[in-house]
């Protein structure tokens, strides 16, 4: 009796490995097809993710028809990420092409020296308020105007400048990120003391406080809480509208910039100083700057090109909200003093 | 004939010899294959990405940590939502544990089943099921305002508390599951004879059931604080990242914000440690329980349900509700978002998102159909598990054969993996691999590795609770009829294990599955997940219903997994 239960056992014994075995092989076969690598690259970019799938996607094939090279894009979740990645990997990276680093990452991209400075020939098309690093290490490919986005089913007359929004009535409805950890954030901050002054944007955050409904993570769960009806205002982006109409034919959602002024998040790209094709990585910086690359940014990134002889899509023009008077900071005054505002932050706000 | 015997003898001492050498000695292979594993894909990388932190700015990073006052109060903080949290997890789990194994009712192994979803949900999915319950017209407020009239609204979230009622999600079906293995194998006649001889059963709880159950509730209560110890998204979303910053929140910031590295490698220094003094406080204690319980190999059957006495029913459906409310109410909320047209307030139901993940086919918010990334998903699963179960089995096994005093050294080393996140160790074994042998740095098994290492630090501590209770002369007895250790292992062992090994299958399936934060490090577009699907359904696209519909899928799938890795636990058992 014991002899039929032990043979009965190990003939599942038997069928499970089988099983196993097969499922192993299927597995290791699907991973295999599944990576279709193409031949060893001439230029690696390092990238925040969703670059590969949209704007990597729209311009690298006309890069690597032009020169009859074959570039890699690696992708490492956001822009800090990417950097992360290029910093720690140090001179072992594969890296020629770092992009994705904006205003609030400058000064640290900067400090880390991780970049070989390169003045592209044609860089006199980019207006100058948009050269936000003189040194020529990091240069800027686009832009976009943070704002403030609001649910007009929730809001009929919204605020109009930052002293409306610290109104009573405004009292717990803006989701706003955090700029420890959020470039959106950070910019949304950079926006406050570009138009209150290194002097000012304290005691206007002291104001601001109470109407602050929550503050998040990222731009993602800031969004996502609006999106679920938490609170009726968001600190996002100036095409945000433009962006739901091309996708959704929705205008529920619309954006803000505030009278005081709009600053804008730009966003480079430079040369790694570890790259081994330098040549190549520069020819890709003066690409990133043609029209082939720049006329593929709007519906793609969903930002605005540095190169103002591009074409701006219809949908942009028309929804896209744009600001009366461009207030900037100059990038010394960022390096210097970032943490410091920073800090004053996390003090008013916890 | 003389010089025969005298030649058998020499050949009899040397086989005996070696047949003492192969029972003291055969937990060396073993041994041998857990200190590789951790060596090469966890301990090497760390020190080789830490290390450069640490030549940055030498080891006074890590006391500036210790000494801050900032950092001491992250650490205050973090340690305190760590202990309340796995206290209200193992303080609620117990309850559902003695109902499972005192009675048979129906559909118990789906709502066991159900209570592990949570454990894979990602971070933004977690959100949504805390808004829809909690949120300012979640159903908790719904039911306050519109039914009960009142003005009062539950503003729980982005609150301390909401970060513990997440843990507590989160974590339930650990506890839940390590005490139910260890409690359904109580040997029920110990109970009766004990009640024969007149105890109550309070005092049978008490004397016989306790004493069995704890070191399964210390094995749980470790793994509980530590997960909760780590936490880095649920404080983030349910939290406001202000007011409350745990250790790991800290240290995210440094190292992929601020690129400080040398103070980012103080506090993982920091973090790994605290992991390591706790699993060697919980070593300690555990050795010096009664380890050698006999334990029935069979499963209790539990009474029937509707014979138990009314107050016990009641008392109990009242538990059952109100623990399944925080347990299964936000996966019921993100399964209902998923059918709506709008997020907020109006919409009407949809089948719309479905249909467009399940036949929209290529989807540009992810860069691969939907559909490949939940093929991809399930390998990596499937292979983390056979990598993950196997080895640690095999250091279970090891740790238990080794001489006491090397045990504890050896078994903190193992558990390495549990004091880093997900990320920094996803990112040290690319930079070391970079290195030192570049075609992993690309290949998809770097993913299958990370994960298997993240699984594998619980899937000890499961196994080890199960190894801990096998009675060492049941073994004993085996070896000394003739099993070879091999033998012996496969056919006495084994069994006695296995209800353990199906545990700790099934949370290292469940932690690939549920994967995010070494994932987003680590994947190609062709390699993306149905976490990172879902999570760039929202970053790219905005588009919330299909990425809660995923989710939904997710959940489902989960569910379907569990169900069946429980079911075939069942099978060729008589």
């Amino acid at each position: 009796m014991s002899g039929e239960y032990t043979e009965k056992k190990s003939v599942y014994v038997v069928i499970a490995v089988v099983i196993v075995v097969l499922l192993v092989g299927a597995s290791i076969y699907y991973l295999h097809i599944r990576g279709g690598r193409k031949g060893k690259p001439d230029l690696v970019i390092y990238a925040y993710d969703s670059f590969a799938n949209y704007l990597g996607k729209a311009t690298i094939h006309k890069f690597e028809e032009k020169y009859g090279v074959n570039v890699e894009v690696r992708t490492y979740g956001d822009a800090g990420s990417v950097i992360a990645q290029v910093i720690s990997e140090g001179s072992s990276t594969q890296a020629d092409i770092l992009l994705g680093v904006d205003n609030s990452y400058l000064a640290k991209v900067l400090k880390a020296d991780i970049l070989l400075p390169y003045k592209p020939e044609n860089i006199s098309v980019v207006p100058d308020h948009l050269i936000f690093d003189k040194s020529y290490h990091v240069i800027p490919f686009d832009y976009g105007y943070i704002a403030i986005v609001y649910d007009s089913e929730a809001i009929h007359d919204p605020p109009k400048s930052f002293k409306n929004l610290t109104e009573e009535r405004w009292r717990g409805k803006l989701i706003i990120e955090n700029p420890l950890s959020s470039s959106t954030g950070a910019s949304f901050l950079l926006w406050t003391v570009a138009a209150f002054g290194k002097e000012g944007f304290d005691d206007y955050w002291r104001e601001l406080k109470p109407t602050v409904h929550s503050v998040h993570q990222g731009w993602d769960t800031a969004y996502e809480a609006f999106e679920n009806g938490e609170a009726p205002m968001v600190v996002s982006y100036a095409l945000d509208t433009a962006w739901s109409v091309y996708y959704y034919n929705s205008t529920r959602y619309r954006a803000i910039i505030m009278e005081e002024g709009g600053y804008a998040q730009i966003e480079g790209l430079g040369i790694v100083k570890w790259s081994k094709h330098v040549e190549l990585a520069k020819k890709f910086i003066e690409f990133a700057l043609s029209e082939d690359f720049q006329v593929e940014i709007a519906l793609n990134n969903w930002m605005l090109p540095v190169n103002p002889n591009v074409e701006i899509p219809q949908v942009i023009r028309e929804y896209g909200v744009y600001p009366e008077k461009n207030l900037t900071i100059p990038a010394e005054d960022i390096e210097e003093n970032f943490d410091a505002w920073i800090e004053t932050w996390q003090e008013i706000m916890s | 004939m003389d010089r025969n015997v005298a030649g058998d003898n020499v050949m009899n001492r040397g086989l005996s010899r070696l047949r003492n050498a192969g029972r003291i000695l055969h937990f060396i292979p073993p041994l041998a294959l857990s200190l590789i594993f951790i060596t090469f894909f966890a301990i090497l990388p760390l020190l080789y990405f830490l290390g450069t932190g640490f030549s940055e700015g030498g080891f006074e990073g890590i006391g500036n940590v210790i000494s801050g006052p900032f950092y001491r109060k992250v650490i205050l903080f973090t340690v305190a939502q760590a202990v309340l949290s796995f206290a209200l997890t193992i303080l609620l789990s117990l309850p559902m544990a003695y109902l499972m194994v005192k009675y048979d009712f129906p559909g118990k192994r789906a709502l066991l089943s159900l209570t592990t979803v949570p454990f894979i949900l990602p971070p933004l999915v977690v959100a949504v099921g805390f808004y829809s319950l909690f949120g300012t017209k979640g159903y908790v407020n719904l039911f306050l305002h519109e039914i009960l009239g009142l003005e009062y609204s539950l503003n729980l979230l982005y609150t301390w508390k909401a970060i513990i009622l997440a843990h507590v999600f989160y974590n339930f079906s650990i506890a839940l599951r390590i005490i139910h293995s260890r409690w359904s194998q109580i040997d029920e006649e110990q109970i009766l004879v004990a009640r024969s001889l007149g105890a109550k059963p309070r005092m049978a709880f008490l004397k016989i059931t306790l004493p069995q159950l704890i070191p399964a509730i210390a094995s749980a209560s470790l793994l509980v604080f530590i997960f909760c110890f780590m936490t880095f998204a649920v404080v983030l979303i349910l939290g406001d990242g202000v007011r409350y910053i745990t250790l790991e929140v800290a240290l995210y910031r440094k190292f992929f914000f601020d690129f400080d590295f040398s103070t980012g490698s103080a506090l993982a220094a920091v973090e790994v440690a605290v992991v390591l003094l706790g699993t060697y406080l919980y070593l300690r204690l555990s050795s010096r329980w009664g380890e050698n319980i006999i334990m029935s190999v069979e499963e209790r059957r539990g009474g029937r349900w509707r014979e138990a006495p009314i107050s016990h029913r009641v008392l109990l459906l009242a538990y059952l509700v109100a623990s399944l409310f925080l347990v299964v109410g936000p996966l019921v909320g993100v399964i209902l978002k998923s059918f709506q047209s709008e997020l907020g307030a109006g919409g009407y139901l949809t089948l719309r998102w479905y249909k467009r993940i399940l036949f929209g086919g290529y989807s540009s918010f992810i860069g691969v159909s939907p559909f490949q990334t939940i093929i991809n998903s399930l390998v990596f699963a499937f292979l983390t598990v056979l990598i993950t179960v196997p080895v640690a089995t095999a250091s279970a096994y090891a740790l238990r054969s080794l001489p006491g005093r090397f045990r504890a050294p050896v078994e903190l080393y193992l558990m390495v993996p549990l004091g880093v996140s997900g990320v920094v160790l996803a990112i040290s074994m690319r930079v070391f691999y970079l290195n030192f042998y570049k075609p992993l740095t690309y290949s998809p098994y770097i993913i299958v590795l990370a994960h298997s290492l993240i699984a594998y630090p619980l899937s000890l501590r499961i196994l080890s609770t199960g190894f801990a209770s096998i009675e060492k002369s049941i073994v004993e007895a085996s070896r000394s009829l003739g099993a070879t250790p091999f033998k012996s292992f496969l056919y006495v062992v084994l069994p006695l294990v296995k209800p353990y090994i199906i545990v700790s299958a099934l949370f290292s399936f469940a932690i690939s599955l549920g994967d995010f934060g070494a994932t987003l490090v680590l994947y190609t577009p062709e390699y993306t997940t149905m976490p990172i699907a879902i999570y760039r359904f929202i970053s790219a696209g905005r588009d919330f219903g299909s990425s809660y519909a995923f989710s939904a899928l997710l959940i489902l799938l989960g569910f379907v997994c569990f169900y069946a890795i429980d079911r075939l636990s069942k099978l060729g058992r008589k």
